[in-house]
């Protein structure tokens, strides 16, 4: 056997994780000839970002929807040859309390219409309501385009969106007088954020909401492990390099800046850029040597408030859709929608009656199964708090408590009968994601949006809460917070002031 | 619609513009007001660390011979190594994969059933794996050799998807094992009866000759103190257990589709094969012949076949963390089998193509499945990606494999 090493080939820049936003880091370094490294602690790139199999069925492990055109047209990348289905409908809505069984559509208008239909009297603040989110996500856009903006043109233009934007949502429902009944039909997509509706910050809630009515959604053919993959072949055949199984123990520093990484093997890696996907939690909690690290980034990481992470029940069905009653694409189950009661729910594992976010593939992609089978995802938010005091012995037992309740929650709401059709069933718990993403405590969402955390303030800061030259971040707790979308697009974003800074 | 005329207020138009201009501060004033110190992590990671160790450093407490072949080994936490005091839980079902070292200083990875029930083992602080001595793998015989009393392993977390779930299995479970195959069932039984008093299940254990009957008196017992629950059918295939040994009805020929038949609830029922990849084989024919068609059926398959035929060898040449090697491979072993040959402690656990743990890339050449790996991603199929436990060679290969965590070190 011959050994040959690669020598004198340090990077140019280290990549600590392949989540989305890493690998978006890489690619878009790799691409323009920057020598990358990605590490990666775990076997497979992409971090929630991928599937996995049981039986006959590929399982999706996160992504419910892909939202929005940019990330949409970012991916329809000639690198990287994915397929994509559109998603039929935004949601079915069905509140068990008040019996609210709610279809609704895409598009701005069919979406506002059914809800003026649905609530009678509600056209005038719906409206309003609908125009002001439309109004922050072109702002978002302005902002986007004209780096730093014009004050005047703001105030002109997005005046809505200016004296909107460090309110939370609840406070623009009241300002323009949205009826109960018509929050309760608008207000779902408050769980692709994760934080209630009187404390999340409007501009962001209300961008997200736009962009998923009138763009619609996406799923890719192969789940959002093709995701992953597209990028991990579009890097390395740019000439970038991906190690799995490589997991970062330390980050190095000195004088203030970043020098390199050491492995878990005890390999050393000199190198004087780095972008982390790994979220600030940890790299200042854990990666870098505590005396090397400033009581600011101490403060600064703990100030903020990690999101919500959740249960999965996935199922694989032995009989198709049809025979199922199973005839929409995205099922939002609830009690009721009031966001806070719902967010203060999650605390308990035992809470008969959660707000369950459940997916069936097939209704948005007839392959995602073999014929007469059907894969059924359901998800609802959960507190790592409420997980933290199982016995390791007693935790199969847990999972399976809930996963009981929230199959029988979906059974009841919508009348079907799943359970003797479950051919293949696996869940994921914080402990599951912890395990194979290593996220800060189990959690699926980056630092929670309030309006002091939200996209505006981070952006303005990002460049005074750094503490380290040659150091960005990118991925779900950086700049432009999380979701897919998101997480992806700051990895373009790091890399663009990575190369910023290596020319300077 | 009011298209041009909208303007919404919050708290009146020119506080609503100060509390734009102030949320920006107001980071810096919640910054202030926070800890200094530095953050842990609390909640998910404990529960994580005692469930999926990296690694687990185990040693041998105990050799107990099973018969002339067999082997049980009980592992108890290597306490001389930091954080090491308690043994991972697990389901009855899973297995462990263990690092053996052979003589010529080659390490390698194979997977073992955990053979006693959860309970036991939470009890006892310790696994039991129970290894057959088979001629034609020379794992386990360097096994049977070097290990003794006071040797130290180095062993994964529990793995594995063979196990019970009431959510998805039926009320009455057919378990079928084939000789060594038997070891997980060993652990489920118990476990099953003792957790969900609805169950009923029948375990069909099928061995060569009477001394290969592993556990049969814990199966004898079992029966015994669960009549109504449990049923134990032991079949031989070489000779009838004429001396008597097993206290029991033993019946002889193959487990064959009559006796699929009779234990098959008139309910539904879930069936769970263990065993070589050639009696899942008959089993499946067995099955069509009897007509049956059970609800539900799981498998642990025990390793793919493949024995160097001499054929003409191939060249692969291995990326892995960062170096390059190249190395010879024989057309007709899985390329996890010739990695391991060359010396490269690749990654693996399952060995027979489904848990992913493997996964590499193929760069350039051309491999063959003898059966197409059920864990194998879509989008990794598409783009070129592999799994070398159930992959041969059909040219020169350029691959790149990842390393082996928590195995490739010394530490």
């Amino acid at each position: 056997m011959r050994t040959e090493t690669e020598a004198g080939k340090s990077p140019e820049v280290i990549v600590i994780g392949s989540g989305l936003g890493g690998l978006c880091a890489a690619y878009e370094l790799a691409k323009k000839g920057v020598r990358v490294l990605v590490l990666e602690r775990h076997n497979l790139p992409g971090g929630f970002s991928t599937s996995f199999v049981r039986g006959r069925f590929e399982f999706e492990t996160s992504l419910h929807e892909l939202g929005g055109a940019s990330a949409y047209e970012y991916l329809k990348n000639d690198d990287f040859h994915l397929e994509f289905n559109r998603v039929p409908e935004a949601y079915r809505l069905m509140l068990t309390e008040n019996g609210t069984d709610f279809r609704a559509p895409f598009g701005m208008k069919e979406f506002s219409d059914a809800v003026i239909k649905a609530v009678p009297g509600s056209e005038g603040p719906v409206k309003d309501f609908m125009k002001v989110c439309e109004e922050s996500f072109n702002a978002f856009t302005y902002l986007g385009d004209n780096s730093p903006p014009d004050l005047r043109v703001l105030l002109k233009k997005y005046g809505n969106f200016i004296r909107t934007g460090a309110a939370v949502t609840d406070e623009v429902a009241d300002a323009v007088k949205l009826p109960q009944a018509a929050r309760d039909l608008i207000y779902p997509y408050w769980c692709y954020l994760g934080v209630a509706t009187d404390k999340v910050s409007f501009s962001l809630w209300a961008s997200m909401i736009y962009s998923y009515l009138n763009f619609g959604a996406y799923i890719p053919k192969g789940r959002s492990h093709a995701f992953s993959v597209s990028f991990a072949r579009a890097i390395t055949e740019a000439g970038g390099e991906i190690r799995y199984n490589a997991e970062v123990s330390k980050l190095n520093t000195a004088g203030g800046r970043v020098n390199g990484v050491t492995l878990n093997s005890g390999e050393t890696i000199n190198c004087p850029h780095i972008v982390s996907n790994v979220s600030p939690h940890h790299v200042f909690g854990n990666l870098i040597e505590p005396a090397q690290v400033p009581s600011k980034a101490y403060k600064m990481v703990n100030a903020r408030k990690p999101g919500f992470s959740f249960f999965v029940v996935f199922l694989g069905l032995d009989a198709d859709r049809e025979t199922l009653g199973l005839t929409d694409y995205s099922y939002f189950i609830a009690p009721h929608m009031d966001t806070a009661r719902l967010v203060e729910s999650l605390k308990n594992r035992h809470n008969p009656n959660p707000m369950q976010a459940t997916i069936c593939l097939n209704a948005a992609d007839e392959s995602a199964s073999p014929g007469g089978t059907t894969i059924l995802s359901i998800t609802a938010g959960t507190d790592p708090k409420a997980w933290e005091d199982i016995d390791p012995w007693d935790y199969p037992r847990a999972k399976e408590e809930f996963a009981d309740l929230l199959i029988r929650q979906f059974e009841k709401a919508t009348g079907t009968e799943i359970r003797s059709h479950i051919e293949e069933i696996e869940t994921a718990s914080p402990e599951t994601f912890s395990r194979y993403t290593a996220a800060w405590d189990g959690t699926v969402y980056g630092y929670e949006p309030a309006p002091w955390d939200g996209i505006i303030p981070r952006v303005l800061a990002d460049n005074k809460e750094r503490f380290f030259k040659g150091l960005q971040f990118c991925g779900g707790n950086a700049s432009r917070t999380y979701g897919f979308g998101s997480s992806m697009l700051s990895g373009k974003t790091a890399a663009e002031k990575t190369i910023a800074e290596m020319n300077s | 619609m009011k298209k041009d005329t909208l303007k919404v207020t919050i708290r009146g138009p020119l506080r609503d513009l100060w509390r734009f201009i102030t949320h920006i501060s107001e980071r810096r004033r919640v910054f202030r007001r926070s800890s200094a110190e530095r953050p842990g992590e609390k909640h998910s990671i404990r529960l994580r660390q005692s469930l999926h160790p990296e690694v687990q450093f185990l040693l041998i407490d105990k050799i107990q011979a099973e018969n002339d072949s067999s082997n049980s080994y009980t592992l108890i936490p290597d306490t001389s190594q930091p954080g090491s005091v308690s043994i991972a839980a697990f389901r009855a079902g899973q297995y462990l994969s263990v690092e053996v070292q052979l003589e010529s200083g080659l390490k390698i990875n194979r997977p073992y059933s955990i053979s006693n029930s959860p309970e036991e083992a939470r009890r006892d602080n310790a696994y039991v794996i129970t290894v057959k001595t088979d001629k034609d793998s020379f794992i386990p015989e360097v096994m049977v050799k070097s290990w003794e009393v006071g040797t130290s392993l180095k062993v994964s977390d529990p793995w594995g998807q063979f196990y019970h779930n009431p959510l998805r299995d039926a009320e009455h479970l057919v378990f079928i094992a084939g000789g060594s195959g038997i070891t997980p069932f060993r652990s489920m039984v118990g476990d099953i009866l003792s957790k969900h008093k609805n169950i009923s299940i029948v375990l069909i254990q099928g061995a060569a000759v009477s001394e290969e009957l592993l556990f049969s008196d814990f199966f004898l017992t079992l029966e015994k103190s669960n009549p109504e629950r449990f049923k134990w059918i032991p079949v031989l295939s070489e000779t009838s257990d004429t001396e008597g040994r097993i206290k029991h009805t033993v019946l002889s020929g193959f487990i064959d589709g009559g006796i699929l038949a009779e234990a098959t609830d008139s309910r539904k029922s879930s069936f769970f094969i263990c065993g070589p990849q050639a009696m899942h084989l008959h089993i499946d024919k067995e099955l069509v012949k009897a007509e049956l068609n059970p609800m539900r059926i799981r498998r642990e398959d025990y390793g793919i076949p493949g024995k160097p035929a001499g054929r003409e060898p191939v060249q692969i040449t291995v990326k892995m963390a960062g170096s390059t090697h190249i190395i010879s491979a024989d057309r007709d072993e899985t390329v996890l089998v010739a990695l391991e040959r060359g010396g490269l402690n690749p990654p693996s656990r399952c060995r027979t193509g489904s848990c992913g743990w493997c996964r590499g890339s193929l760069l350039e050449g051309k491999i063959r499945y003898d059966k197409e790996p059920e864990g194998l991603r879509s989008a990794d199929r598409k783009a070129g990606y592999f799994h070398p436990c159930a992959a041969k060679p059909e040219s020169n290969l350029v691959v790149d494999i990842p390393g082996n965590p928590g195995f490739n070190t010394d530490k």
